[in-house]
């Protein structure tokens, strides 16, 4: 298709004006080569472009310009070579290099030497304007001075000589570098800027003379030329660096073609391309002026006015490539620019390329290639001296066709040509761009649609593999947000190309997406799915082949024998459900664990597994729960089932947590390929509010339980032995601070034998967190040894028998020395059956102070007195309050003075045996 | 006019009609998820100088055949309604936004329904009514009078719930 939507590589440069300097002889000179790297490396801002030519260089020759056009019928809009031309080959600015000193011995003759130089170049340029330019190379010693005295003589000896060879004086310019040049990049900057100056003055006049021509154009022979002008204006402003007066000219040519220029079947071809053109040249300027509004809007508008112009009804694969590659070139310009949002970025236009391109696939389906070709269908293909002219009726401007029978003739070459097209390679790479750009601006569903259009593309090229794993991740991406109706869609596809590309675990996935009741397919493609799924796993038949596609029986029957295929069953959602459940939260040791799955069938035929095995976090429990039984795994569809399991702890698993980490479930013969379907993260309960909605009293028949009200637990801790004693105290709140408080322990054997060597064990620990200090408080079995100060916060002792149903008492005293709360533990274990039994009770103990003693000193007048005085005799009340909420008995109490008071009268306690 | 209405709670499509099986329709508006969630984000940014009950979220991106317009309720449910890009020429923001209004009311009086449980899809006559006009309508008379209806929306369709 490379006549109706290629871009010529011309267009794409960035123009520049056009030097060509002569005389450099970068080879042997390194003078000369230093000054043409200069002039020549790689500038952001360069304005000129560089050639190295011979002198004698021939330069494309001038036609005579026409004087008028009244006679004049043009024959295309833009010549193939034109842009080329001007780019490459017609210069601006011709530069002769000549080394000459002003005091050189022979500068004569080598003056004569230079003019005849001159004179080939401006003879080879045959009538073009490029102005001729002479660069002296002179010896750096011979530059004069600011304050040389020769200066006005070398002034003088300068204009002869421009006058002796016929250049401006401007164009004549002195570079002292040799032998070795000093500084010489200031010297090429200043040089070029004579350069961008001279060359400007010719794109200028060239401009001036294209403009010149307009009064004699009329508007009904000449549209033609009106267009290509307005392009030759564009182009020759962007040579001279005048972008704004570049995008006014191309948009002008724009609207002209599009608003006034006669359209038809012959022409529409020509019209397209160079419309094409003048977009890309518009757009990319709007793009690195950063005004891609700008850019985007004419786009949009050129992509409307074109759409619809399609052209000849056989030819409407080539108005579709032409299209798609407006597109395609317009994203590339975009991807260009940094101004990118998420929804207006170049993916969108990688997108419709692509869809442009699968319509022209489409179209080009039926198209029929030339078995026998009378003519030689390539001589429909050349190029032509136009752009988008027909090879064979070039120049052909009338709206009829003259040779109805060549016409023919070359429809039918360029409809074989198209279909020798692989048109897949062409999308697939246009969507993969746009789907990097739409991954780059997070839009991952939009992703998913395009993902979904590139699988269809593999498969159609044949590309299962790759086509498959586009397929597992839309499946996926789709399922995850319950999007049924797409996956409908899909899925068909998915298990077709899964079958095409031989792969077993996909091919089964898929078989099982299908067969999720969310699904809405026909019962009918659901049944012989599922049936299919059977024969293959149970009975080894091969999937049978549907009539579209090409059978792969041979590779399916180099499947391996055994294989085993995980399934996780946590993606399958509705298919296949399972719900586990621990009885209680925590069993003793000595107990049984009741373990209760609850499996839900969604296939759509009944379907039987093989076996259920659960996994757990201890080892050793993972074989408990195995079910062979198939009569117990034979399910009718929507029928759920709850298989109940009891099994004993282990006695050294206790205090450990049993954990099902997963369930699987086997469908097949497990010496056979067979399918494991493991349940893991969906047994983790996920308390969302969704799932407790009450279910309303009529959706619940009798005994029927429904799935969503299924508990599930997963855990389980094993605790020890419960003992089979009665542990009671007796004490009566609060105790007072450096009491002996009194707890009355009570014990009662209540198992069924004698209970020997058993423990009780009593601790203390502070209750306050806010203030970890050491315990201060004191525990111990008799009060005998309260004196001692020593401090202990457990006290431990040994019962050597009780007898069975007997009950012992015992007592415990606590002293506290501060008034924090405290908690007191007390411990009775002992072992029973080798298992390690205990029971525990904590009392909460709060300590109070049991009185309060404050006194006043007074006067002898019972007057309150701040301050006592030597001498002076003073009263002094003690005031003792209970404080504590139980009655207490003050035994006794005393005063000890200090030496320094002398009390009149002995001191009796007045409160002794007080309550 | 419209070719597709959809109405969508997070991601899950609760509603859904369309002109023809299509299965552009359903990947369209798929992938107009991405942009609803990402204007949602930016409705709820302090900053924007949005009115607070302003949902209507205008076109979401450009397509070469259609034009998808959002809406979204202060509840985030999401209206999605897509015209075919002939035919939607002549309609302007406003209008959109209106027929966006009209959908959105006849939405609450559906789940005003005692019966009809959260979440789930919509099954209603009078939803179906009120789909069917705004896919339907065409000519200049059935429309003049379905905008004077419109018209007398607003007024109710403000006192929608605030909570989210």
């Amino acid at each position: 298709m490379a006549w109706a939507c290629a871009m010529p590589e011309e267009l794409s440069i960035v123009p520049k004006g056009l030097v060509c300097l002569a005389n450099l002889d970068t080879r042997h000179q390194p003078v000369h080569r230093s000054i043409w790297e200069l002039l020549d490396k790689e500038r952001p801002s360069a304005q000129l472009r560089y050639r190295l030519v011979d002198i004698d260089e021939q330069y494309p020759h001038s036609k005579a310009k026409r004087a008028t056009y009244e006679w004049y019928v043009p024959k295309g809009i833009l010549k193939t070579n034109w842009m080329h031309k001007h780019l490459h080959l017609v210069p601006s600015l011709i530069v002769i290099f000549f080394e000459l000193d002003w005091n050189d011995p022979l500068f004569k003759d080598k003056q004569n030497e230079l003019r005849s130089q001159i004179e080939m170049v401006r003879t080879s340029l045959d009538g073009r304007a490029a102005v001729i330019s002479i660069v002296l190379l002179q010896n750096k010693n011979s530059f004069p001075t600011v304050d040389d005295v020769y200066s006005s003589e070398r002034d003088q000896m300068a204009n002869t000589l421009c006058n002796y060879f016929d250049i401006q004086k401007r164009s004549l310019c002195v570079l002292p570098v040799l032998p070795q040049p000093d500084n010489l990049s200031a010297w090429i900057d200043r040089l070029e800027q004579t350069f961008i100056e001279s060359s400007q003055n010719y794109y200028t006049n060239e401009i001036r003379l294209v403009k010149k021509h307009k009064e004699t154009l009329n508007n009904i022979t000449h549209q033609l030329l009106h267009i290509r002008h307005q392009f030759k204006v564009g182009f020759f402003s962007e040579l001279r660096q005048d972008i704004p007066s570049a995008v006014k000219s191309y948009r002008n040519a724009y609207s002209y073609l599009t608003e006034s220029a006669r359209i038809h079947d012959t022409n529409i071809l020509e019209m397209k391309m160079v419309a094409g053109f003048l977009t890309y040249k518009i757009c990319r300027i709007s793009f690195e002026l950063s005004q891609p509004v700008e850019a985007i809007n004419h786009f949009r508008r050129h992509a409307d006015i074109f759409k619809s112009k399609i052209g000849p009804t056989d030819l409407v694969f080539e108005h579709k490539a032409w299209l798609s590659k407006q597109f395609q070139t317009f994203a590339d310009l975009f991807t260009l620019c940094p101004l990118a949002i998420q929804t207006q970025h170049p993916g969108f236009y990688y997108q419709e390329a692509a869809y442009q391109s699968m319509a022209r696939k489409q179209i080009s389906q039926a198209c029929n290639r030339i078995e026998q070709a009378d003519v030689d269908p390539s001589e429909f293909l050349k190029g032509t001296e136009f752009y988008g002219q027909r090879p064979w009726r070039q120049h052909h401007q009338s709206m009829e066709i003259t040779d109805a029978q060549k016409e023919r003739e070359a429809i039918a070459a360029l409809r074989d040509a198209e279909s020798r097209i692989n048109h897949s390679e062409l999308i697939i790479s246009l969507l993969v761009q746009a789907i990097t750009h739409f991954k780059k601006h997070s839009s991952n569903r939009m992703k998913l649609y395009l993902m979904y259009n590139l699988a269809e593309e593999y498969v159609s090229s044949k590309n299962y593999d790759i086509a498959l794993n586009h397929y597992n991740h839309i499946v996926q991406a789709y399922r995850s947000e319950n999007w049924w109706l797409i996956l409908e869609a899909v899925l068909p596809a998915a298990l077709k190309c899964a079958y095409l590309s031989v792969d077993l675990p996909d091919w089964i996935r898929f078989t099982l997406e299908i067969l999720n009741p969310n699904i809405n397919l026909s019962s009918q493609l659901k049944n012989q799915t599922q049936i299919n799924f059977e024969n293959f796993l149970l009975k080894h038949i091969l999937p049978p082949v549907e009539s579209t596609i090409s059978s792969k029986d041979e590779q399916w029957k180099a499947l391996p024998e055994k294989q085993a295929i995980p399934i996780d069953a946590d993606t399958l959602k509705g298919l296949l459900e399972c719900k586990v459940y621990f009885t209680h939260e925590a069993v003793s040791v000595d107990s049984e664990i009741i373990l209760q799955v609850a499996l839900k069938n969604g296939f759509p035929l009944p379907i039987e597994f093989s076996q259920l095995l659960l996994n757990f976090n201890l080892k050793e429990y993972n074989t408990l729960v195995h079910v062979t039984d198939i009569a117990k795994l034979k399910f009718l569809p929507g029928e759920q089932r709850i298989l109940s399991f009891n099994f004993a702890p282990k006695s050294d698993h206790v205090q450990r947590l049993l954990e099902i980490t997963s369930v699987s479930l086997i469908y097949g013969s497990v010496d056979r390929t067979h399918i494991d379907f493991q349940w893991r993260t969906s047994l983790q309960t996920t308390p969302s509010f969704q799932q407790t909605f009450l279910t309303p009293k009529w959706r619940t028949k009798a005994g029927h339980v429904l799935w969503e009200n299924l508990p599930m637990r997963r855990k389980i801790n094993i605790i020890m032995r419960a003992a089979e004693v009665q542990l009671t105290v007796e004490h009566q709140l609060p105790a007072l601070l450096y009491e002996s408080y009194p707890i009355k322990i009570k014990i009662t054997n209540c198992e069924n034998v004698d209970i020997h060597s058993a423990t009780l064990t009593c601790t203390c620990s502070s209750s306050d967190d806010t203030a970890p200090t050491a315990d201060d408080s004191l525990l111990s079995y008799s009060i005998a040894d309260t004196n001692t100060e020593t401090t202990a916060h457990a006290c431990s002792r040994k019962l050597y028998t009780i007898t069975k149903a007997a009950e012992i008492d015992q007592d415990l005293y606590v002293r506290c020395n501060n008034n924090r709360p405290r908690e007191i533990t007390i411990r009775f274990s002992y072992e029973r059956l080798n298992l390690h039994c205990m029971k525990e009770i904590v009392i909460q103990l709060s300590v109070v102070n049991p009185f309060s003693i404050q006194f006043q000193t007074m006067g002898m007048m019972m007057e309150p007195l701040a301050s006592l005085r030597a001498q002076e005799p003073f009263i002094l009340m003690i005031d003792t309050r209970c404080t504590s909420i139980i009655p207490i008995t003050i035994v006794n109490s005393s005063f000890k003075p200090s030496q320094f008071v002398i009390s009149d009268c002995a001191i009796e306690s007045q409160i002794d045996n007080s309550k | 006019m419209a070719c597709c209405v959809a109405v969508l709670i997070k991601e899950n499509l609760i509603y859904l009609r369309r002109s023809a099986e299509e299965l552009k329709f359903l990947f369209l508006i798929h992938a107009s998820i991405d942009i609803l969630d990402d204007k949602v984000n930016q409705l709820t940014k302090p900053t924007s100088d949005r009115d607070a009950r302003d949902f209507y979220l205008g076109l979401l991106y450009p397509v070469e055949e259609y034009k998808i317009y959002g809406y979204v309720s202060s509840t985030r449910v999401k209206f999605i309604l897509i015209f075919e890009h002939s035919t939607s020429i002549s309609l302007k923001d406003p209008d959109i936004k209106l027929l966006f209004q009209r959908l959105h009311q006849a939405y609450i009086d559906c789940i005003s329904n005692p019966f009809y449980e959260p979440n789930t899809q919509l099954k209603s006559k009078r939803f179906e009514q009120v789909v069917t006009s705004l896919m339907v309508q065409n000519d200049p008379l059935t429309s003049a009078i379905a905008s004077s209806q419109a018209s007398s929306v607003p007024s109710t369709s403000v006192i929608v719930p605030t909570a989210i």
